[in-house]
């Protein structure tokens, strides 16, 4: 915002009695929001009494513009003392000593509130005249200096071992090329190693991959519904529906939230696998409650880690349950095949009312469900593009000790299969001068 | 295959991870601490929204309290030592000093029926009752980003990155002795 007298930036000064005030540094005036000005005056009633818009004699404004809103601002007269207010947004500007003579013309019965405008001015002159760089960032700036020189040191020295590491790699291949005879020539084993070098290389990679996730659920604190922050949060508490109960696909169990996968057995040839047809998530809000409120989860594009499958289907003996064949007419999957039924297997997976669950998502604000969400912020828990928004029926600890052995699995199986691998082309494949 | 590249392919699958790994593990340390700094903003935010409403419940007092003039001072000046205040450890203290004040201020409030009656005042009460509480569960929220943090940079082997680029142990929200003391009251000669 800007002095209308004389355009400087208007600077931003703390009160004791309250709001922060908005001060020319070259001490023109001072800027109220609306309101703001009952707080230094102790008979503010009085304020809204008397007659205004009387046009006293000037004081010397450049321009009449609103540092608020950029309106017209119109002289005024209230409790004798002249000011400026913009009739648009409410907001006063108060010339050099205006404040101090409606703080003493409004005083009351009761304990005075003291004023001192002139602090206010030196404080703003102050502030106007303090270095871009504050001590305070100036810590900061050194403080995060040495990180980063780690940071590019470390990076670039194990870039340099992965180039000699790269390098040992090409002298290697092209003692292969350079090569007389192999022992044993390559064959469809020696791909299969390769494959298998590969895959526990990226098994390796993916337990890295799960191993960020563990940490990310880690180092968040769960929080009470209450005082929810708007960012990435977790909660912990019982699900409750928003509206009517949910039937469950091809259980028809009641419920706040499911998912269902259904697959075809498909023969190609010799080969028979199990094909994916049709699957989905029910996108119906529902709340999580805890033992300060309840938070509306809205749980489009979430990861549902619901391990437990509750109800599997499959026509093994060649028939399908009636409920399930019913559920799949609804979800548009044709049962019958050119040859009578077809293999189906089909598995759903569902969130009961006063379950227990755990979502880590996204709190956000949106005024239409702001009514619903029943917390002092007003917000709702979904999916952002940034983050992970994960809903599951076990607890925060379990999920970690499944992400664990996930991780242990993988860190640990992913080098050792790998590693055999390897060794085993070393030895079975070796090449001779 | 031969040893050169046997050994070759070791050392950059080995570089490779240790890398993957590092970042995974720097990365991590640079969110816990962040969530730090987020958690007390977000405290910061609601000590704001109270602060915002305290002048209004000292004129609104200052009405009926016309002998507790001294427990409204400590509301002021207790409001005004946080806007003194920069560091975390500083305004946490000063903060403490203001939960306090109020605290005494809502007890002596309850001698004065006409206060209690009158319809701002319990607004304001409820209003920064319930800002009290959502500090208390943002306080709570702060100290747990803070017991992870300075759990981890001290796990091996987060403590060899940590001390490379310099994350130290960074305190607790604490209450001190005083606070945690029984509010005191003296009873002035008051209207009825």
């Amino acid at each position: 915002m800007q002095c209308p007298t004389c355009q400087n930036d208007l600077v931003e000064i703390a009160t004791l009695e309250g709001p922060q005030l908005d001060v020319c540094p070259e001490q023109h005036g001072l800027w109220l929001d609306r309101g703001e000005v009952n707080l230094f005056v102790e008979n503010y009633r009085a304020l809204g009494e008397t007659p205004s818009r009387v046009a006293t004699g000037a004081i010397a404004v450049q321009t009449t513009t609103c540092p608020r809103c950029r309106k017209t601002l119109d002289e005024d007269t209230v409790l004798a003392t002249v000011l400026f207010a913009c009739r648009a947004c409410g907001g006063w500007w108060l010339p050099k000593g205006s404040l101090t003579e409606l703080n003493a013309t409004g005083r009351g019965s009761g304990a005075q509130i003291h004023l001192n405008e002139a602090d206010f001015y030196r404080r703003a002159e102050k502030r106007a005249s303090r270095p871009q760089t504050s001590e305070a960032r100036a810590v900061v700036q050194a403080r995060r200096e040495p990180r980063v020189q780690q940071v590019w040191f470390w990076t670039l020295f194990l870039l340099t071992a992965l180039l000699f590491a790269g390098l040992i790699v090409v002298a290697g291949i092209r003692n292969i090329v350079a090569s007389v005879q192999w022992m044993t020539p390559p064959d469809t084993t020696w791909g299969a190693l390769a494959l298998g070098a590969l895959t526990g290389m990226g098994v390796t990679l993916y337990g890295f991959a799960i191993n960020n996730r563990k940490r990310l659920i880690e180092s968040i604190p769960t929080s009470p519904v209450r005082s929810l922050a708007v960012g990435l949060v977790e909660v912990s508490g019982r699900a409750q529906p928003e509206g009517p109960l949910l039937r469950a696909p091809f259980s028809g169990m009641p419920c706040v939230l499911f998912s269902y996968r259904v697959e075809e057995r498909r023969t190609s040839g010799k080969d028979t696998r199990w094909e994916t047809v049709a699957k989905g998530t029910s996108e119906q809000p529902f709340y999580v409650q805890d033992d300060t409120g309840r938070v509306l989860i809205v749980p489009f594009e979430a990861q549902l880690i619901v391990p437990d499958k509750r109800t599997t289907r499959s026509n093994w003996s060649g028939t399908l349950p009636a409920d399930t064949i019913v559920g799949l007419l609804k979800l548009g999957v044709a049962v019958d095949g050119w040859f009578g039924e077809k293999s189906i297997r089909c598995s759903e997976t569902f969130i009961l009312p006063d379950e227990r669950v755990y979502v880590m998502g996204t709190a956000q604000e949106y005024q239409a469900v702001g009514d619903s969400t029943e917390n002092s912020a007003g917000l709702y828990i979904g999916s952002s593009p940034n983050n992970e928004f994960i809903i599951s029926d076990r607890s925060e600890k379990e999920l970690l000790s499944r992400l664990q052995w996930q991780v242990w699995a993988s860190v640990g199986g992913g080098p050792a299969l790998a590693l055999v691998c390897l060794l085993l082309m070393f030895k079975l494949y070796r090449t001779v001068h | 295959m031969n040893g050169t590249l046997l050994v070759g392919v070791l050392l950059v699958f080995g570089i490779v991870s240790i890398m993957v790994y590092g970042v995974g593990l720097y990365n991590t340390l640079v969110r816990l601490s962040n969530n730090i700094d987020k958690a007390w903003s977000n405290i910061d935010v609601i000590l704001k929204q109270r602060h915002d409403e305290l002048p209004k419940l000292v004129q609104v007092c200052n009405s009926y309290m016309t002998h507790e003039r001294e427990t409204l001072e400590r509301v002021t000046n207790a409001r005004s030592a946080y806007g003194r205040s920069t560091s975390v450890d500083d305004k946490a203290k000063a903060e403490n000093q203001l939960t306090s004040a109020l605290g005494r201020l809502f007890a002596v409030a309850e001698q004065y029926p006409a206060l209690k009656a009158n319809q701002d005042f319990l607004t304001l009460q409820q209003r920064i009752s319930a800002l009290e509480n959502t500090i208390a569960d943002r306080r709570e929220f702060y100290n747990d980003s803070v017991n992870l943090y300075n759990i981890r940079i001290e796990q091996i082997p987060a403590l060899w990155v940590a001390q490379q680029i310099g994350y130290r142990g960074r305190p607790l929200l604490a209450v001190t002795h005083a606070d945690r003391a029984d509010v005191e009251l003296a009873f002035t000669n008051r209207a009825a």
